[in-house]
């Protein structure tokens, strides 16, 4: 019973730990997809958010230009002053000749703030391969505090293009012009920076596309260099006498257009995709310089999903994601847990009925065999009865009187048939119990066999088999006698069963140390190598042509050998070229002394 | 609403007739430039050291009534800090102060803490219901991005920038910038591109926790005001005043050139950031105050002369954005020296007024020292700065029999005996702070 149970135990089990495993398995893999996607779709977020940066370069470019072009090739030191102070953008210019010797501003005219411009500048100042696009080898000139501007070289080629390719907005012109001239008041320069300063690609890049045509710079670029760990930017370009005119960025006004341009707490609505998510702009010392986004909690704690590092000429700065929606797949997990409870209490359901259904059974099974037993306990008294009363019988015929002693044989023999299979019932459910004992005594091997073949000898002779006895076993043993007979009659009784009318049945006996040894051979047809296999087996009936219209009950050879192997021996199938060969041993020790331990058999 | 457009419409009619009417009486300039030397006659045959004040006025309106429309940005801070009666009172307070505003009138309202809320975009100051509802709604939490704050107020000032009116950001903090740029000279550079384009940061200090040498910095480069308010409830006072004086800016985008002539070389302007390149100065004050004066006091060294001669000092150069008749003007003037033997001749030309006003500075440059000593640690030093700084006005004070001076020198002394107060030093640096910075920018309240 209680195997059953672990078994049935075993069978819901496992499913349901199988179904477990594949389920989690199957959520993070849902997960890593999910997050794949989802860093997919953050990285174009923050792309786009680059590419906004990109514009402004490129409109703080058009600007720069057209302010270049404002002077005239030989402007005034006043003149380019007056730049710096006028234009919110720029918080220096410097111009370099034809062979990259600085012109302006020169030490000896400068004010305070120029000279410190141009002590923090004067490594940079004095490599004129920064001011061109073809520079790759020189590298020695550059100082520690600046050593990301060789390596971004190839993105300043990227921007040079750019004007040029907002030629498109030509209609527009004129429109956005009478715009910007509604205050007369404002300079000219003014006027440009004020519509860079409105944020509109369209204004500004009309504004470059007027430079575009009125003067084509031969040769621009952006230079980010390291003042004091913080990036500064210079944006320069050649002029037609192949002078470099630079300006230097004013990088806490960089800062604030380009905050300016991201999206501040207000746009952000419960239904915005950033909600619950921030984004971090860090600059190069990896401080934050703006964010935006909401969270529901402190995000502080949470690494970031997504970095991106922005382009040139922001090449140290990044942007990073942070998201708390992520990592709480509660609803799916909930999902997968009812579904694992269902199953496991369905087939706890189906296991509890199986498991009462199965125990039904071996109940009823147990009522049968009990059932048995006492019948065949009620037919023994009967039958013993029968066969005292036909002896007494017998002996009181004459002996003239050859009929009907013949009737009383039958009657005898029969009877003590029934008391075979009676036994052989008993013995087997006793055996099934495991409550078998053995009854030892001193007798001898050869008195068995003979009583047994005395019992049968008229069976045999009616049935054409010719019982042979060669006896080498007539010294006192120990062995139970009841028993040895019982699995002769089994023997016997198979032998007159199925292998009638062969003629002789040889019956060898011998002893060797404490055990002796019983063959029976017959000369039937034998049992084919199929059958052989399974004759010990309860219940099984050999089906061929032999068996049919045999009757039997399928328990003989099982019961014999069970009880040769309490015996202390073994029943087996001796392979012969023809018929039928049993050999059993049996533990028979000579004396009570030699037997190791009666309990053991 | 339309009764409130039609009323409007009304408005702009009747200003605009009256403007007509008025055109060739407000032909007249609005500014008065002086440029005085506070010792008009030298002793000769020697090298001085001279102060030369240039002083600014704009005249009194002749019609109150009409005013120069304004474009303001109110940056609040509501990080964790400014919880309860501050952020109270300081909504309370710019709500009051919007009310001042008239139609004609932009107003936008930012807050911010780690993150920045646009909670008012650049609107008309019409609807004061909503703006004062849309203010009520802030709540405080989190840092002090204020850097990002500032650049979004100023944004909201560009779409609707205009030289015509006046463009402010008043920001009010109460903590450290701990989110984005926090260095007082980062600030300070974007404070002077954003007066590039005509836009003032006015900042208002609040309580003890914030970094008074970055909101200085801020409102320094950008021509702004600042005030240091100990308590909250004190706000709505300091609003007030700094609505006053937006709504009284009379001129825009004041350049000062100033040229030294014969041989007479610029040490040092002293108050204001100037450029001095040779023997040519530069400065700027993005706005001018009705009725008030701002001056700047150069210092410049003049050659030795000879006796009974003249000597043409400086010649003075302005341009500015006239507000009311929209347009640029130009005003100059220049300023001689007399040089004489004569002691008593030297001692009865000294224009007290003038000198009085660059002791004022010279005195104020002896505090910035000062505290600058302070910071470093050395506190008897900057109390030996102070002592000399008494001393100049004590000297200065009987000579020139100025109470004004005399009384300044008591304060140079009690600072010098408040410095070493090391509990009181936070309170003390922002009042020490603001004072210098009032003197040299002569701010009104």
């Amino acid at each position: 019973m209680k195997k059953t149970a672990l078994l049935l135990c075993g069978l819901i089990l496992i499913p349901i730990l199988i179904l477990g495993w594949l389920s989690v398995r199957l959520e993070q893999n849902q997960q890593q997809l999910i997050q794949h996607q989802f860093q997919a779709l953050v990285e174009v977020k923050l792309k786009s958010v680059d590419g906004l940066f990109q514009g402004h370069f490129q409109r703080l470019e058009a600007v720069l230009q057209s302010e270049a072009a404002e002077l005239n090739q030989n402007a005034s030191s006043q003149a380019l002053r007056q730049l710096s102070k006028s234009s919110p953008y720029i918080e220096q210019v410097f111009i370099l000749d034809s062979t990259r010797k600085l012109i302006y501003p020169t030490p000896t005219n400068a004010t305070a703030q120029e000279i410190q411009f141009l002590q923090q500048t004067k490594t940079l100042l004095e490599t004129p391969s920064l001011f061109t696009h073809t520079q790759e080898s020189n590298t020695t000139t550059q100082k520690a505090n600046a050593p990301e501007l060789l390596a971004q070289a190839p993105y300043s080629a990227q921007l040079k293009s750019v004007p040029q390719t907002q030629r498109l907005t030509h209609s527009t012109e004129k429109s956005i012009n009478a715009e910007t001239e509604i205050a007369p008041l404002i300079s000219r320069r003014s006027q440009a920076t004020s519509s860079i300063a409105a944020d509109s690609p369209i204004a500004s890049s009309n504004i470059s596309d007027k430079q575009v045509e009125q003067v084509e710079p031969t040769d621009s670029g952006w230079i980010a260099w390291y003042n004091n760990t913080q990036l500064q930017h210079i944006y320069w370009q050649t002029t037609a006498d192949n002078r470099v005119m630079g300006f230097a960025i004013s990088r806490a006004r960089l800062l604030s257009d380009l905050i300016n341009l991201l999206p501040d707490q207000s746009e952000i609505t419960a239904e915005h995709p950033l909600n619950n998510s921030i984004i971090t702009l860090k600059n190069s010392r990896g401080e934050v310089s703006y964010e935006w986004g909401s969270t529901k909690e402190n995000a502080d704690h949470l690494t970031p999903i997504k970095t991106l590092n922005l382009s040139h000429p922001l090449g140290s700065w990044r942007l990073e994601y942070t998201t708390t929606s992520l990592s709480k797949p509660q609803q799916n997990w909930l999902e997968k847990l009812l579904i694992i409870v269902i199953t496991l209490s369905a087939l706890s359901a189906l296991g509890w009925l199986v498991y009462r259904e199965q125990t039904r059974e071996s109940r009823l099974a147990l009522q049968r065999v009990n059932f048995v037993n006492q019948v065949s306990h009620e037919l023994k008294t009967p039958l013993t009865n029968v066969r005292m009363y036909t002896e007494m019988l017998e002996n009181q015929l004459d002996d003239e009187q050859v009929k009907q002693k013949r009737y009383l044989n039958i009657i005898n023999n029969e009877s003590k048939r029934l008391t075979r299979l009676i036994d052989n019932v008993l013995s087997f459910s006793k055996l099934e119990r495991d409550g078998l004992d053995l009854n030892l005594q001193m007798a001898t091997v050869q008195e068995c066999i003979n009583n047994t073949l005395e019992a049968f000898a008229p069976a045999f002779a009616q049935r054409g088999i010719d019982p042979k006895l060669t006896s080498h076993c007539d010294t006192n043993v120990l062995l139970d006698p009841h028993c040895t007979e019982q699995i002769l009659n089994n023997l016997f009784s198979n032998a007159e069963k199925y292998a009638a009318d062969s003629g002789v049945l040889q019956i060898e006996c011998w002893q060797e140390g404490d055990y002796s040894f019983i063959r029976i051979h017959d000369n039937g047809p034998g049992i084919d190598e199929y059958s052989s296999r399974s004759i010990f087996e309860q219940f099984y009936r050999a089906s061929n042509k032999l068996t049919d219209g045999i009757s039997g009950t399928g328990i003989g050879l099982s019961i014999a050998r069970e009880l040769a192997r309490k015996h202390g021996g073994d029943l087996i199938l001796e392979s012969t070229t023809q018929g039928a060969s049993f050999l059993l041993s049996l533990y028979t020790p000579v004396s009570l002394s030699h037997s190791p331990a009666k309990g053991s058999l | 609403m339309n009764r409130y457009r039609l009323t409007n419409i009304k408005h702009l009619l009747l200003a605009l007739c009256f403007s007509a009417a008025l055109a060739p009486l407000s032909q007249a300039k609005q500014i008065d430039l002086q440029v005085n030397l506070a010792t008009p006659v030298m002793e000769a045959e020697r090298t001085h050291n001279a102060f030369i004040k240039i002083s600014l006025e704009a005249f009194k309106q002749d019609q109150p009534q009409k005013r120069i429309p304004a474009n303001i940005a109110i940056v609040l801070d509501k990080s964790g800090s400014m919880q309860g009666d501050k952020l109270y009172h300081a909504k309370k307070a710019a709500i009051m102060a919007i009310n001042r505003l008239s139609l004609n009138d932009i107003v936008s309202v930012v807050s911010y803490d780690s993150r920045v809320n646009v909670v008012v975009p650049a609107t008309k100051a019409g609807d004061t219901e909503l703006i004062a509802h849309s203010i009520q709604q802030i709540n405080a939490s989190g840092n002090t991005a204020l850097f990002a704050g500032v650049s979004k107020g100023s944004q909201e000032l560009r779409k609707f920038l205009d030289m015509n009116k006046v463009n402010r950001v008043i920001l009010l903090s109460d903590g450290l910038a701990n989110v984005g740029p926090s260095a007082p000279n980062e600030l300070g550079k974007l404070g002077l591109s954003l007066a590039k384009e005509g836009i003032s940061v006015t900042t208002i200090g609040l309580g003890l926790g914030y970094n008074e040498d970055l909101m200085t910095q801020l409102a320094g480069f950008s021509d702004g005001n600042h005030a240091f308010v100990e308590k909250a409830e004190d706000l709505a006072k300091v609003f007030q005043y700094e609505f006053g004086d937006v709504l009284s800016v009379v001129a825009q985008s004041v350049e000062i050139r100033i040229k030294c002539k014969n041989g007479v070389r610029p040490l040092r302007v002293l108050g204001r950031e100037a450029d001095i390149s040779g023997n040519m100065v530069s400065t700027r004050m993005n706005q001018l105050y009705s009725e008030q004066e701002k001056f700047i006091i150069l210092e410049v060294e003049v050659p030795a002369q000879e006796d009974r001669s003249n000597l043409e000092l400086v010649d003075v150069d302005i341009r500015y954005n006239d507000l009311f008749n929209q347009r640029n003007e130009q005003l100059s003037s220049n300023v001689v020296a007399q040089f004489s033997r004569s002691q008593e001749q030297i001692d009865e030309a000294v224009d007290t007024e003038t000198y009085e006003a660059a002791a004022e500075q010279v005195a104020n440059e002896f505090n910035r020292e000062a505290v600058e000593k302070r910071d470093q640690g050395d506190i008897q030093g900057a109390q030996s700065i102070l002592q000399k700084s008494a001393d100049y006005l004590d000297n200065l004070g009987q000579a020139l029999a100025s109470p004004k001076l005399i009384e300044q020198k008591e304060e140079a002394l009690k600072d010098a005996d408040e410095l070493d107060d090391e509990q009181e030093w936070s309170k003390k640096r922002k009042e020490l702070k603001e004072r210098q910075f009032k003197r040299s920018k002569q701010q009104s309240y």
